[in-house]
């Protein structure tokens, strides 16, 4: 069955063939992107994370991406060149010579493919290399700079700490002290408040019992000569005093 | 007025105005001549008192003897008042000392005023002419006692 010629057969496959080439090209160059946005993020976030460790993680990560970008590129570039053959060998009509050239220029093609990927493999190295290097020596300024802006940062909080903590000492102190000097003069008052209450008490009991001794004592041993002398006596002073 | 020396107190003495006043009301209403007999039973405890004092005057006639009590009326509202608070009752012959006393110390025209209250002990309380002074025992022993008690401190 061959209802077309065979020049146009072939390039129809040849067409077909370096379309593959270019998609598989195209998503190469789509995860190599894909990559290095990773790599970028990855590396503001691990900031801090220690020089060491970034470099390790990020040879071993750029290393493992290369790699991985490389067995898919290879099987890529594999698989379209076994669909290629796949295509080419179902074509019944298409020639020997034409097969020849193909596979040359499909050789060719892998070549200048694996020799390209091998070149940005190396520049891509470079790059990661300078990338980590320049990471490494602004993620020790970062350090040292933060360290610095740290230490001062909580000697700074540790000296207002103290402040803080020593004045709230003071001021408790002061105001524990006051609360007991009024509390002291409250109760010094209703000490003396009371002392004078029971001292007026007793004066009166004292003086009720004195008076009433008293009363009982000269009811019987005054007469009514002594009450007359004595009633005089004060009639006498009550003129002295300008009462009378 | 000899007749003051006969009211010592001042109960007395309003005792005595009292009758006085009886016996000018029955003399001013009474028809009857005998002004003894009117005296007498106008004023049953006063009576030889009043008699005796008109008689010195020689006083035989109603309008004359209501004139004279008058003014012994008058003499008698003049008479000031000596209170005098006392422990103690009072004899007639206390009342005749004290009175003297008054009478020869301040002044002849006073009756005295007596009070009881036994809490005073003894001396007395005085009042005269608006001025007031305790000299009672009760005010010495509570003296002796604030003094003993600031002497002791406590």
């Amino acid at each position: 069955m061959n209802y077309l010629p065979n020049e146009t057969l072939f390039n129809i496959s040849l067409l077909l063939f370096l379309v593959v080439i270019i998609l598989a090209f195209a998503g190469l160059l789509t995860m190599i992107y894909r990559f290095l946005s990773k790599w970028i993020t990855f590396l503001q976030r691990e900031d801090m994370a220690g020089t060491e460790k970034i470099k390790n993680d990020a040879v071993v990560s750029a290393q493992k991406m290369l790699d991985d970008a490389r067995e898919k590129s290879t099987s890529i570039v594999s698989e379209a060149t076994e669909r290629a053959q796949r295509t080419l060998l179902s074509m019944e009509k298409l020639s020997q010579e034409s097969k020849n050239k193909l596979t040359t220029e499909l050789e060719s093609l892998a070549e200048n493919q694996a020799s390209a990927l091998k070149e940005a493999s190396s520049s891509l190295m470079s790059f990661y290399k300078e990338a980590l290097s320049k990471q490494r020596e602004e993620s020790l300024h970062t350090l040292e700079d933060t360290s610095h802006e740290i230490e001062e940062e909580l000697l700074h909080e540790v000296e207002d700490f103290k402040k803080v903590l020593h004045d709230e000492t003071v001021g408790a102190q002061q105001a524990v002290e006051a609360k007991v000097q009024e509390k002291y003069a409250v109760v010094e008052k209703e000490i003396t408040s009371y002392r004078e209450k029971q001292l007026k008490a007793v004066d009166e009991t004292i003086y009720d019992i004195l008076h009433d001794v008293s009363k009982k004592v000269f009811g019987e041993a005054l007469d009514m000569e002594d009450h007359q002398d004595l009633v005089i006596k004060a009639l006498a002073e009550a003129k002295e005093n300008n009462v009378l | 007025m000899k007749l003051l020396k006969e009211v010592k107190t001042y109960e007395r003495l309003q005792h005595l105005m009292t009758e006085v006043d009886s016996v000018n009301l029955a003399l001013s209403g009474d028809t009857s001549e005998d002004i003894a007999a009117l005296i007498e039973e106008s004023a049953p405890s006063f009576a030889p008192i009043l008699i005796v004092h008109l008689s010195n005057q020689n006083i035989v006639d109603k309008e004359s003897a209501i004139a004279t009590l008058t003014e012994l009326t008058e003499a008698l509202e003049g008479i000031e008042s000596l209170e005098l608070t006392l422990a103690f009752e009072p004899t007639e012959a206390v009342t005749n000392t004290l009175y003297s006393w008054v009478a020869e110390n301040v002044d002849k025209n006073v009756v005295l005023d007596f009070r009881r209250n036994p809490s005073i002990m003894s001396g007395a309380l005085v009042s005269y002419k608006g001025k007031y002074g305790d000299f009672s025992g009760a005010k010495d022993l509570k003296e002796a006692f604030v003094g003993l008690r600031k002497e002791l401190k406590i």
